[in-house]
């Protein structure tokens, strides 16, 4: 006994030396930093058009800006990580960010329900995230410091979709169906309520879900048809979505094909068959690669990643630029300071008026971005992106 | 509810159509049950890598430029066969790799080696198309796309296909098992394996030719579901086996018309049910969010009233 | 191939087990046990992020626990890792705590699953269910969500419960996860092995939908979204909200799962869980009642599995019908044939090992790898599935009784012929 009792005084004291130097390690005070700006989206499955789309797009932004991040003595790299579109996700590739200590930012997410358990786990380490594409309402509403969207919510998407649908495509009735996430069917929801409110019929009570992981539609596809409804509206993702679509045109549905961000994708005019040219959807960004600006984009996206960029690509420019520009101000303010996560998170909040691809960003105190505008794209002649069709008023 | 009731004959041809699709997902199943009393849990996804085989048939094709020149017919049964092939190898592979080893082993060690093999195909399929396509989900280029209207009732032509395959596939198993000499010495091992063995039936290699049976139709049902629905990805194969294996079991587990009337019959329940749930509950429920359940509860039901199934018999278990 | 593997296996469960449980002198036991645990605190401590650490300090304990040596002994070397070291790391390394608590409570999934497969040969495929249960008991009313269906919420605790109620629902929430256990069990009573196994697949599949769909009359689950956030339990004035307070709590859930395991084997039913999974039928002409026993193997393993779905539900502090997928079942599945079929010593390692490989080593590796420049999009840290499916072909084919096989209590047939001679014939039949 006498022997334990030793050995766990040794090991006590053990522990305390050791945990004083533990506490000391960590931090420099060298001319450059390195630091990292992680995107979480899915890479793979049936969303990895859009989620890689972001990742690239914040890459491009890192590569873009390497001068003037140099100039403040920084060297920033991208940090993509793979969330596959499942929430579970979240919590362990949160550890993994916390745990870097170089992770300074992270853009993301895609999914609204991966940001419902990552952000929770990054609040506490302070660490920010600008998400290019999330539109529960929830996430701004939690009193989150460090989550902020460049994209607007969902009470603002849905009922926009639902003008559009009523003045634009002029549809008289409508069905509604989303894919059970915390995405569409919050999206659906906002939908539905504008939609009463505005005297347009939805023929299915308060919209209906489906199993995004099925393959077989009929059974919805029968009901639209024999509600006569002039307008399908889908609260959910590209894949999924033009399964149903496909199949509702199969059966010879004429009306017309609504979504919102979640079908800005290439994949909706490849996928969804003879429904391509009557699918509607809206975005927060106007035709960005008509611009000057956007032009060069697409063409500088093209020479790094070999691919004509998603939409999203641009959002997750921005999202990237968004913390790349708090940097550069801290390190413009606070000359040979490394930044704390805090510091970027509180940098990022303060942001004001920053001209993006896609359009301003500005964050109020919530972490919303009230510049955000919808527009209305068409897909026609079976060629994506579609035709913008103006802001949705 | 009187327009509901005019949508009456179109659900029921659709519950029809996904019917026939389960029938001959549930072929498999019942085939290796027939003879081993095993439930091969790899089957969904034998029929998954099918689908796969046909999408990477017809992609080819399509980059030949030969669907739009070929008949139709020639790329489906081009598709079909290199599926079958396909499947019918890792069928055999499976066997041979996973289950041989465990032959009378206690009841559950196959059993959890079957679910391993089921997840690590699935997972395989994902990490073989992530890396040669870039996605694991694909669309798959479309043939037949037209569709026949008999009075308000809508057909496409896909799913005639599959209910014509699903009776070729009933009806040449059924004479395969019946008429030839290797179907009678399957029939001999499912009675009596050591008594087979001792009449000079080579009893492994009738067993490896059942799970080359039984992936060939896995792959066959694969490639025409990849036809059918123009999608896919590794995940198709988990619900849908299920429902076919709950097909296999209304049938009567073993018996091969058992399958297809098992599957035909869930195929309708399912579409009733998902269609009505909604206007029986007065929308409180709404059937297409409810619509895997059905399935499921049909399966309880058989289990606990009929557990010989329709058109099974009642044996009483080996000890 | 079988040659190859047999003697890796057999190395790895010496490996595991060899280091102090061989020394039968209970002083050089004791030198050696506490050596390995201060040397493990000490690397623990200086390198609190790595994942070597955290195996060296998980070895320490189990070879800790292994020794042998006098059972004080034992709990005082093996607390001092679990109680203190890894808990001080933790305060350094933000992700260690929640990665033990993930572990605890898959530890305790585990032998929960445990009893059922292992100790009664039930195959259960849905076992996730009953963690599901349990969960939603508990966060239900300990968030917003119970104000959207029950107006008494709606007007005196609009924000949910306090910390208190998870004291007290847990008790509900070993009910309710036992109701289900008997739910599921009732119908499938009659079932043979991989009838019951579908069975089960479905029931975890149907409880998942019912999750995802009951936001609709009334909003009870919160839907697809799920619910967040959970507030943290508490103790009297003191919230358990933090970290390490979780993790204590984790580790006090799964001792006390782990006793209650040792304690059911060694009792009367566990004695007929194991005839009945032998041979049931010579189980009931031995008088064993199988219907009896059954549910109450399904009720008691999913009565476990719903405490730490609790757990699960303060760890995450959100809960949504995705996370009671068919792939944790499955994952449950593999740590428990991993490590043994109804070994408890083994089932705690396998989860414990799997976990690991989950959640830190298959990071590390694919952090490696991305160093390497592969794309991201074939990262290794989503092979799991993959893994899990290796696993359980693997251990089926090549190791059966796991890598810490089950002690089961063996009768020396030759000292039995000196007492007693055998009733008939040889002893063969004894044997058996």
């Amino acid at each position: 006994m006498k022997k334990l009792l030793a050995a766990l005084m040794t090991l006590s004291l053990l522990v305390m030396i050791a945990g004083c130097g533990g506490a000391k390690s960590g931090g420099s005070g060298g001319t450059t930093v390195k630091l990292k700006i992680a995107s979480v989206t899915p890479l793979s499955g049936g969303q990895s058009t859009l989620g890689t789309a972001i990742a690239n797009g914040a890459k491009l932004a890192i590569e873009d800006r390497k001068a003037d991040l140099e100039a403040v003595g920084v060297v920033l790299e991208p940090l993509p990580q793979d969330d596959l579109a499942e929430p579970t996700n979240g919590p362990t590739i949160a550890t993994r960010l916390v745990g870097d200590k170089e992770v300074i930012g992270v853009v993301g997410t895609l999914n609204s329900g991966v940001a419902k358990t990552l952000a929770p786990a990054l609040k506490d380490a302070n660490l920010v995230m600008v998400s290019p594409a999330n539109t529960a309402v929830i996430l701004t509403e939690s009193g989150y410091p460090h989550y902020n969207r460049i994209v607007a919510r969902d009470d603002y998407q849905g009922p926009a979709a639902a003008r559009a649908v009523k003045n634009t495509i002029k549809a008289k009735s409508v069905m509604v169906l989303h894919d059970k996430t915390e995405y569409g069917q919050g999206l659906a929801a906002e939908f539905v309520k504008e939609a009463k409110k505005i005297g347009l019929t939805v023929v299915n009570g308060d919209g209906e879900g489906v199993n995004p992981k099925d393959s077989d539609f009929s059974a919805v596809v029968t009901n639209l048809l024999n509600t006569k409804a002039e307008a399908l509206f889908y609260g959910g993702i590209y894949d999924t979505a033009a399964l149903i679509f496909k199949q509702a045109d199969e059966k010879g549905f004429k009306g017309s094909f609504v979504g919102a961000d979640g079908l800005d994708a290439e994949d909706i005019v490849k996928n969804s068959g003879g429904a391509a040219n009557r699918v509607y959807y809206t975005s927060v960004a106007d035709n960005v690669y008509g611009s000057k600006d956007g032009a060069a984009f697409v063409e500088r996206y093209d020479a790094a990643f070999k691919s004509k960029p998603a939409t999203y690509a641009v959002y997750g420019y921005d999202s990237a630029n968004v913390i790349i520009e708090a940097i550069i101000s801290y390190a413009k303010k606070n000359p040979g300071k490394t930044p704390t996560r805090a510091d970027i998170m509180k940098a990022v909040r303060a942001t004001k008026g920053f001209k993006g691809l896609a359009g301003e960003v500005s964050f109020d105190n919530k972490g919303d971005n009230p510049s955000a505008k919808v527009y209305l794209f068409q897909i026609q002649n079976s060629t994506y992106p579609g035709a913008s069709l103006g802001e949705i008023k | 509810m009187q327009e509901q009731l005019s949508i009456l004959p179109q659900i029921l041809t659709d519950g029809l159509i996904i019917g026939f699709l389960y029938a001959i997902v549930a072929l498999g199943y019942t085939m290796v049950y027939g003879v081993l009393e095993f439930i091969n849990f790899a089957h969904s996804e034998i029929f998954m890598f099918g689908a796969f085989a046909g999408f990477e048939v017809l992609m080819l094709l399509q980059k030949l430029n030969l669907i739009a020149t070929m008949p139709e017919l020639v790329s489906l049964v081009l598709a079909v066969l290199v599926a079958m092939f396909v499947a019918a190898a890792i069928g055999w592979t499976v066997e041979r790799t996973a289950y041989r080893p465990l032959r009378g082993a206690p009841r559950l060690v196959p059993l959890i080696s079957a679910i391993g093999v089921s997840f690590f195909l699935q997972d395989f399929a994902r990490v073989i198309w992530t890396a040669t396509r870039g996605n694991f989900h694909q669309a798959v280029p479309a043939i037949y796309t037209g569709s026949w209207t008999i009075g308000s009732i809508q057909v496409p032509h896909r799913a005639v296909i599959i209910m014509i395959a699903g009776v070729v596939m009933m009806y040449g198993l059924i004479w395969f098992v019946n008429k030839t000499k290797v179907g009678k010495a399957m029939r001999a091992v499912a009675q009596d394996r050591a008594t087979a063995g001792l009449m000079g039936i080579n009893v492994d290699r009738i067993i490896s030719l059942t799970f080359v049976v039984g992936g060939a139709l896995g792959g066959a049902a694969g490639a025409l579901f990849a036809v059918r629905y123009t999608s896919v990805n590794p995940y198709i194969g988990f619900i849908l086996g299920m429902k076919a294996f709950t097909a296999a079991v209304f049938g009567g587990i073993g018996n091969l018309a058992g399958a297809v009337m098992g599957g035909l019959l869930l195929g309708i329940f399912e579409a009733l049910g998902t269609a009505y749930l909604g206007p029986l509950t007065n929308g409180v429920l709404r059937g297409s969010e409810y619509k895997d359940i059905f399935a499921f509860l049909v399966l309880i039901l058989v289990l606990v009233f009929k557990p010989s199934g329709l058109l099974g018999q009642t044996t009483s278990e080996k000890v | 191939m079988k040659a190859l593997f047999r003697p890796i296996g057999a190395a790895l469960t010496k490996a595991i087990a060899w280091f102090t449980a061989r020394l039968h002198n209970e002083q050089t036991a004791l030198q050696t046990a506490t050596a390995f645990v201060a040397i493990a605190v000490i690397v623990q401590v200086l390198i609190p992020s790595s994942g070597l650490s955290i195996l060296f300090s998980l070895l320490s304990v189990l070879g800790a626990t292994n020794a042998r040596i006098k059972p004080l002994h034992k709990w005082i070397l093996a607390g001092v890792p679990l109680l203190v070291a890894l808990p001080y790391a933790g305060t350094h390394n933000p992700s260690l705590a929640p990665l033990m608590v993930q572990m605890f409570i898959y530890i305790g999934l585990a032998l929960g699953l445990n009893l059922v497969v292992g100790f009664a040969g039930l195959l259960d495929l849905g076992y996730i269910a009953f963690f599901a249960g349990g969960a939603y008991v508990y966060a239900i009313f300990a968030s917003t969500q119970a104000a959207k269906f029950s107006p008494w919420f709606a007007e005196h605790a609009p924000q949910g419960l306090g910390g208190w109620w998870f004291w007290a629902a847990l008790p509900l929430a070993l009910a309710v996860a036992a109701l289900l256990g008997l739910a599921l069990g009732l119908p499938v009573l009659r079932m043979r092995g991989d009838y019951l196994a579908i069975v089960t697949l479905g029931f975890g599949e149907v409880i998942q939908v019912i999750s995802r769909n009951l936001d609709t009359p009334i909003n009870i689950t919160g839907g697809a979204p799920g619910i967040a956030p959970i507030n943290p339990p508490s103790l009297g004035p003191i919230s358990l909200g933090s970290s390490t307070a979780i993790y204590y709590l984790g580790l006090l859930f799964t001792v006390l799962v782990g006793i209650a395991m040792v304690r059911l084997e060694q009792s009367r039913v566990g004695r007929a869980w194991a005839a009945m999974r032998e041979d049931d039928i010579a189980a009931k002409a031995m008088g064993v009642p199988l219907i009896k026993m059954k549910l109450l193997a399904f009720a008691t393993g999913a009565s476990f599995s719903g405490a730490m779905g609790m757990l699960f539900a303060v760890k995450q502090q959100f809960i949504n019908p995705d996370t009671f997928g068919f792939m944790e079942s499955i994952g449950i599945l593999a740590m428990i044939i991993l490590g043994g079929l109804g070994s408890i010593r083994g089932v705690i390692v396998g989860a414990a090992a799997v976990t690991l490989l989950r959640f830190q080593f298959l990071r590390d590796i694919s952090d490696y790898f991305a160093n390497w420049g592969l794309p991201p999009a074939i990262d290794v840290t989503k092979y799991q599935p993959l893994l899990f499916g290796l696993i359980l072909i693997f251990m089926m084919i090549y190791k059966q009784e796991g890598l810490v096989p089950a002690a089961r209590p063996t009768v020396d047939i030759n000292a039995l012929e000196g007492a007693n001679p055998p009733v008939s014939g040889k002893g063969a039949s004894v044997a058996r």
